[in-house]
């Protein structure tokens, strides 16, 4: 089918659509949700299919920080990890950091999804992945 | 809002398989017990808060920085990739 999203109509398969049933935090009303790859960067656009403006920036976390522990949650085979990107512009600068406190975790085969927060951990909300400053 | 007065050890139960314990008070800090079943997600409050502010600010609402923000994360991730087979 196709779906108008942040990023254009895009042609999408069953797929590619996950249900969220509590949304996330901050928009718990959007409970269907698009993951598309966005190239060769390894990182995917999670795409609301409820409201067409509010996308994200996420990153399978797991692939770059191999010891990262999502404390609480049994994972299996079928789940898939990412977490939320936040690119902050400061004049020049764009500051990324990643939601490790938070990731958001796709069941891929009953095609739901869940923002899970942690309880006891010291990952952060904001961790610092890149500041690059031009000239 | 219901509101209880309870004593440590004591025990509210809210529906079928919740329970809320007060293990303890000492001074403004009260430690509580909670037993739920898996799927009840239990957070304190002002974590939520962090993580819905989070996610507020990181909707890309701006259709030029989709594109600039694959270009930038491109480089950092083949930073990042290096800086890890340096570590190996």
């Amino acid at each position: 089918m196709i779906c108008k999203t942040a990023i254009g109509e895009l042609e999408l398969g069953n797929d590619d659509i996950f249900i969220f049933p509590h949304g996330i935090p901050g928009f718990e009303n959007l409970t269907k949700w698009a993951i598309r790859d966005s190239g060769e960067t390894g990182l995917n656009w999670l795409l609301s299919l409820e409201r067409a403006e509010i996308a994200f920036v996420i990153w399978q976390v797991q692939d770059y920080i191999e010891d990262y522990n999502v404390q609480g949650f049994s994972l299996t085979d079928q789940h898939k990890v990412y977490s939320i990107l936040t690119m902050r512009n400061q004049g020049d600068n764009l500051k990324v950091t990643a939601n490790l406190l938070a990731p958001v975790i796709i069941d891929t085969q009953a095609k739901r999804g869940i923002q899970y927060v942690m309880t006891d951990t010291e990952y952060s909300a904001r961790t610092p992945l890149y500041t690059r400053e031009e000239k | 809002m219901l509101v209880l007065t309870r004593k440590p050890g004591q025990i509210i139960r809210v529906g079928e398989n919740i329970t809320i314990e007060v293990i303890s008070v000492n001074g403004e800090h009260v430690k509580i017990g909670i037993s739920a079943p898996r799927d009840i997600t239990i957070l304190r409050e002002e974590i939520y808060e962090i993580v819905q502010g989070q996610n507020k600010e990181s909707v890309l609402n701006d259709s030029n920085s989709f594109t600039l923000a694959e270009i930038k994360l491109d480089e950092l991730l083949k930073k990042s990739s290096q800086q890890n087979n340096q570590n190996k």
